[in-house]
């Protein structure tokens, strides 16, 4: 029931800030039917959406906050309001977005689904997107202001890119090598994602480097109850990020998808909680996730 | 617990501080006029 929540979640996480669908506009021209693509340009843009969702996608009706942090370092001033927006987020819920809302981490969560030889990546991966926010996000585009971040996100290339150039012939008349390498990084990431747990969210996405640092101070969190939890990895096996919740539940990795809470030994509660597990847990959560099917 | 509690409201006080001097700044508007212009 609980991967049907999320996954729900997910489907509104894609498909709501991605409502605008006049972005793609009908018409007959010459005999034929033809789309042209035109971006939403109302107040809701002024909002940043606490997801890897790309503002040039025509139908998209929020800011990328990757996309405006960029911006101002561009300009040369901080970011405030962007990194404020992030902050309130990230202090409400950790990062909850990434595991219930972000359409590319829903995109890699249901590419992991199909059989192929699975992988795990070294835990030290994921110091790779604290780089990538330090350069591509704030240091090189603040020296040559330009968004590096944006020209190379696979999201962009998915969500903005594609449809652009598919539908737009003055837009395919500009392609570059920089289209191709593009290409190549999503592909790279599509393909990655069959074999390893969302490869992107873990070592590459700036977001999500932002929102980890919350995880440890957020107003919810994830409890871990010692006395009952029999150390069996179970809790690991159906986590979308490959951790182990019972050994560290503030984890920066963690996602907060809430999957491994169907053990009675992991519990969402909130900082006003002092003893989460007051009330000894039932059996019946242990046997869920006795018959969950390993991810 | 009462450790957690105080980092929240810390990080809580940070966040609204940054957010509150982004809206004074009329950040929202550039926002709005940088993803609606791409």
């Amino acid at each position: 029931m609980k991967y049907l929540k999320r996954r729900i979640f997910q489907s509104l996480g894609t498909f709501l800030p991605n409502s605008y669908l006049q972005g793609f506009s009908l018409s007959i021209a010459h005999g034929a039917l033809k789309i042209s693509p035109s971006l939403y340009q109302g107040s809701l843009k002024s909002v940043c959406s606490p997801l890897l969702n790309c503002y040039a996608c025509p139908s998209a009706l929020f800011s990328c906050p990757i996309g405006t942090l960029q911006h101002f370092m561009v300009t040369g001033n901080f970011p405030f309001y962007g990194a404020g927006s992030l902050a309130v987020v990230g202090a409400s819920v950790g990062r909850m977005t990434c595991g219930t809302l972000c359409p590319f981490g829903f995109l890699q969560d249901l590419l992991y689904k199909f059989r192929s030889y699975k992988h795990s990546i070294p835990v030290w991966t994921r110091y790779i997107r604290y780089a990538v926010l330090a350069l591509l996000v704030f240091l090189i585009p603040l020296l040559t202001h330009e968004n590096w971040f944006s020209k190379l996100c696979p999201m962009g290339t998915l969500m903005g890119g594609l449809p652009w150039v598919t539908l737009d012939l003055n837009v395919r008349s500009m392609i570059r090598y920089l289209f191709w390498v593009k290409i190549s990084i999503l592909l790279f990431f599509i393909t990655t994602s069959l074999m390893v747990k969302r490869p992107f969210c873990r070592a590459i996405c700036p977001l999500g480097a932002i929102f980890s640092v919350f995880n440890k101070s957020s107003f919810l969190q994830l409890a871990w109850n010692p006395d009952t939890c029999t150390k069996c990895g179970k809790c690991q096996k159906i986590c979308p990020v490959d951790i182990r919740p019972d050994r560290n539940p503030t984890n920066p990795d963690c996602l907060r998808c809430l999957d491994c809470t169907r053990c009675p030994s992991l519990k969402l509660t909130t900082v006003l909680h002092k003893n989460p597990f007051a009330v000894p847990p039932s059996g019946r959560g242990a046997e869920k996730l006795e018959e969950a099917p390993a991810r | 617990m009462k450790t957690k509690l105080i980092a929240f409201l810390l990080t809580v006080a940070v966040a609204g501080v940054l957010l509150a001097y982004g809206v004074y700044r009329e950040e929202i508007g550039e926002v709005m006029f940088n993803a609606a212009m791409l």
